[in-house]
């Protein structure tokens, strides 16, 4: 009990103010042991990634289960599989796609009853600058296949995004692979060489 | 990370609106939806809602009782953005405190990168200040800098997410960015 109350203390803390993140890291060390208490405590449901135990935990299961019960923000984890009706977009098919609607953006724009999300803006503009492929089929049709080694679809966008150059650096950036059963680094190599081919010139005219 | 859902929403059209002809009905539905996606803004499990790209589903209406209005259940397509914790992402600097930088990542405004998760770094005041590293590109506003997502949090009243992120680890900090 001690222990939980500690740790409420501190998530209620880290939720009421912005930026302070020391209480994360202590009380995530501290909650191994103590799933009950996870409904209320967002935060640190990170310790609970890939272990369930019997009925007790609500918050396991990242994005599954239902996050009504908590009022608090709890996260999900990038190395989670998401809900069914949610697909990733890697940032360059996103850029695709939200072009596409920039361009129609005229004609609709004609329409005053037609109203454009206001983050839509800003979303096209990170999608554009953080896209580094010209050609999103392909680099899908290279880490597609990295699902059957285990890959989450999640973790496959977070590498496409971030186009790594080795697998080093995969595994560097994304340590819960490490931690899978299955996971070895020669698909993955193949991969990154693979998408090293598709690598464009950085400076474009 | 951009998120494609499809989500089944009832969309409610008014009485007035409901004019003979399907194509104006088509419309209105369409209208009223794209209204709805805009107002809604953002939600925690969804993230930031950015467009509307398809309609795949428009039900049968059914009369509300006491309002006249009738109600469609609609399904479509959405692209949305969220971070996740463990997410590794690009974001560009737009303000350097003593203790930290801000940056924004697409439509996050605030991801807050904290000193303390910035090893080796340190603080440079001036009239504009940033953060030096002897052995890595300085962090100043407009820098571009890859990060590890540490935190995420819902505001429920501002409709937004704030993150909290981080620079401990490998492949990690300021890009130098060609070409923006």
């Amino acid at each position: 009990p001690k222990q939980v109350l500690e740790m409420s203390d501190k998530a209620g803390s880290l939720l009421s103010s912005k930026g302070s993140l020391k209480g994360k890291d202590d009380s995530a060390a501290k909650a191994k042991g103590r799933k009950v208490q996870f409904s209320k405590e967002g935060p640190f449901e990170s310790v609970m990634n890939g272990t369930k135990s019997a009925g007790k935990d609500k918050v396991a299961n990242g994005g599954k289960s239902s996050a009504t019960k908590d009022p608090h923000q709890y996260e999900q984890r990038v190395d989670q599989e998401l809900p069914e009706n949610f697909k990733c977009l890697m940032d360059c098919e996103a850029a695709v796609m939200l072009q596409g609607i920039q361009d129609h953006m005229v004609m609709l724009s004609r329409d005053p009853a037609i109203k454009i999300p206001a983050s839509f803006d800003k979303g096209l503009h990170y999608a554009k600058s953080s896209s580094k492929h010209s050609n999103p089929e392909a680099v899908r049709s290279i880490l597609e296949p990295l699902k059957n080694h285990g890959l989450t679809e999640s973790e496959i966008c977070v590498i496409a995004n971030v186009y790594p150059e080795t697998a080093d650096e995969v595994f560097a950036l994304l340590p819960s692979l490490k931690g899978k059963r299955g996971i070895n680094s020669k698909p993955i190599e193949d991969s990154m060489s693979e998408l090293a081919k598709l690598k464009q010139p950085i400076f474009t005219v | 990370m951009f998120l494609k859902v499809q989500l089944p929403w009832n969309v409610i059209i008014a009485a007035e609106s409901l004019k003979p002809g399907s194509l104006m009905l088509q419309r209105a539905i369409l209208i009223r939806l794209l209204t709805d996606f805009a107002a809604k803004k953002a939600t925690k499990d969804m993230g930031y809602f950015l467009a509307v790209t398809t309609l795949d589903k428009i039900g049968e209406g059914k009369v509300r009782q006491h309002t006249g209005d009738v109600l469609f259940p609609v399904v479509f397509n959405a692209v949305t953005f969220k971070v996740f914790k463990g997410e590794v992402l690009e974001g560009v600097v737009h303000k350097v405190l003593k203790h930290g930088v801000f940056l924004r990542i697409g439509p996050i405004e605030n991801a807050y990168l904290s000193s303390s998760k910035m090893p080796g770094y340190v603080y440079v005041l001036g009239e504009n200040p940033y953060f030096m590293n002897q052995k890595m590109p300085k962090i100043a506003k407009d820098v571009v800098v890859r990060v590890v997502v540490i935190g995420t949090k819902w505001m429920e009243a501002e409709r937004e997410f704030q993150a909290l992120v981080g620079l401990e680890g490998d492949y990690l900090g300021p890009i130098s960015a060609p070409d923006m």
